[in-house]
C-alpha cells in the first residue's frame, strides 16, 4: 500500500503559526497580575494609653496616617490634649508600643509638648522610655504634638505596613 | 530500515507510550480551601487613679461634726469588660473608726484634680456606702467582698470607663471619741482598693 501526503500551502502554514500565535498571546495577556500604580503606602495610628493620673483630649487615635511615603512633602502629625487630674505637678515622659517592628528603623518621629521638644529619633527610639520630661502642673494641661514622617532615602520595606502605635505615659509627681 | 533505526524507533515509541501511561496515572483533579492570618493575642484587665502615689485624706485634730470630702478618679484601661470592687485590707481602730461616719458617693467630674471634688456630680441612686469606717472594713475587707460599682448605669467597666468616687468623712459627735488628757485616738493609716476582674 502506497500513500501519498501532500504539505498544506504555504499561506495556510502561515495562518496556522498567526492563529497559534494570537491565541497564546491571549492566553498570556489574560492571566497576567493587574498592574497596581506602584505606590504602596504605609499606615500609622497613634493613640494614648489609659493612665490614672492623666487624661487625654480624646480616646480615640489623635494621629492616623494613611498614606505615608518618602515622597510625601509635609509630615503626618496629630495633637493630643494631655491634662494632669492630679494633685500633684507630675514630670511625665512616653513611650511608644508599635504593634509591629516594620518601621521602627525608618519612620522619623518628633514630640513636642507645647513648645518644649520632647523627643526627635527613629519610632525604634521612642519604644524607650524618652529621656526627656515635661511638666503639667495639677489641673493644668498641654498640647502634645506628635509628627512622623519617611525620609527620602528609605527603601521599599515601608510599602503596605499597618503600624498601630499606642503612646503609654509615665507621670510621677515632679520633685523640687 | 536498519536494525539499529528499527531499534531506536521502537525505544522512542515506548518511551512516548510510557509517558502518556504516566501522565494519564499521575493526573488528578484537585482542590484546596485555605484558612489564613490566625493569631492569638490575650485580652487585658488594667485599674489606674489620679493619687499621683498621695493619700486621699491624711486628717488631723479633727473636731466632731466636721466632714472632710475628697475625690478620687478611678480609670479602667483594660480591653476586658471587668467588674471593680473597693475594699480595705487593713484594721481599722475601733476607738475612732467607730466614730467615723463614712459616705461613699460615686460618680463624675469634668475636670478631676486630686484630691479635690470640685465639679463631681454623683450619679442617680445616691450613696454606695453609709456607715462608719469600721463597718466598712468590717463588711469590706477582703476580695471577693468588697464593694462593687459600674459606671452610670452600667452593668460592667469597659476600656476607657471611670469614677469619681467622692468620700466623706465626719467624726461623731460622741465624746466617746474623746481621749481626754492622753493623745487622740486615730484610726491607723489604712489603704483603699480597687481591684479590677474581667467578666
Amino acid at each position: 500500500m502506497t500513500s501519498s501526503q501532500q504539505r498544506p500551502a504555504w499561506w495556510l502554514r502561515l495562518l496556522g503559526f498567526g492563529l497559534g500565535l494570537g491565541i497564546a498571546a491571549a492566553v498570556l495577556a489574560a492571566s497576567s497580575v493587574p498592574a497596581g500604580n506602584g505606590m504602596a503606602r504605609a499606615h500609622l495610628t497613634m493613640s494614648a494609653q489609659s493612665s490614672g493620673e492623666l487624661a487625654f483630649s480624646t480616646n480615640a487615635p489623635f494621629l492616623s496616617a494613611s498614606d505615608l511615603t518618602p515622597r510625601r512633602s509635609a509630615p503626618a502629625s496629630g495633637t493630643l490634649l494631655v491634662r494632669n487630674q492630679t494633685g500633684e505637678r507630675l514630670a511625665i515622659r512616653l513611650r511608644a508600643l508599635p504593634s509591629l517592628p516594620d518601621l521602627d528603623d525608618m519612620l522619623e518621629v518628633t514630640v513636642k509638648a507645647g513648645r518644649r521638644p520632647v523627643f526627635s529619633g527613629h519610632l525604634k527610639q521612642l519604644r524607650a522610655w524618652t529621656r526627656r520630661s515635661f511638666a503639667v502642673g495639677s489641673g493644668r494641661r498641654v498640647a502634645l504634638e506628635v509628627r512622623a514622617w519617611l525620609p527620602a532615602d528609605v527603601g521599599d520595606g515601608y510599602r503596605g505596613r499597618v503600624v498601630d502605635a499606642p503612646i503609654e505615659f509615665r507621670a510621677r509627681p515632679e520633685t523640687s | 530500515m536498519s536494525s539499529k533505526r528499527k531499534l531506536l524507533s521502537t525505544l522512542l515509541i515506548v518511551t512516548v507510550v510510557l509517558a502518556i501511561a504516566g501522565i494519564g496515572t499521575f493526573a488528578a483533579f484537585f482542590s484546596e480551601t485555605e484558612n489564613n492570618g490566625n493569631s492569638f493575642a490575650a485580652g487585658t484587665v488594667y485599674l489606674s487613679d489620679n493619687d499621683a502615689g498621695a493619700a486621699l485624706y491624711t486628717v488631723s485634730n479633727q473636731k466632731p461634726g466636721v466632714t472632710t470630702e475628697k475625690c478620687i478618679k478611678v480609670s479602667y484601661g483594660g480591653s476586658l469588660d471587668a467588674n471593680v470592687e473597693l475594699y480595705t485590707p487593713d484594721a481599722i481602730a475601733a476607738a475612732v473608726g467607730n466614730y467615723v461616719n463614712l459616705v461613699i458617693t460615686k460618680g463624675t467630674q469634668a475636670t478631676p484634680a486630686f484630691p479635690t471634688c470640685t465639679g463631681f456630680v454623683a450619679d442617680a441612686g445616691g450613696a454606695i456606702f453609709t456607715n462608719t469606717l469600721s463597718n466598712f472594713a468590717a463588711t469590706y475587707g477582703a476580695i471577693g467582698s468588697g464593694l462593687a460599682a459600674n459606671p452610670g448605669a452600667a452593668t460592667k467597666w469597659a476600656t476607657n470607663d471611670s469614677i469619681v468616687y467622692r468620700f466623706q468623712l465626719t467624726l461623731a459627735d460622741n465624746n466617746s471619741a474623746n481621749a481626754g488628757n492622753a493623745a487622740g485616738y486615730a484610726s491607723g493609716t489604712h489603704k483603699f482598693v480597687w481591684r479590677a476582674t474581667n467578666q
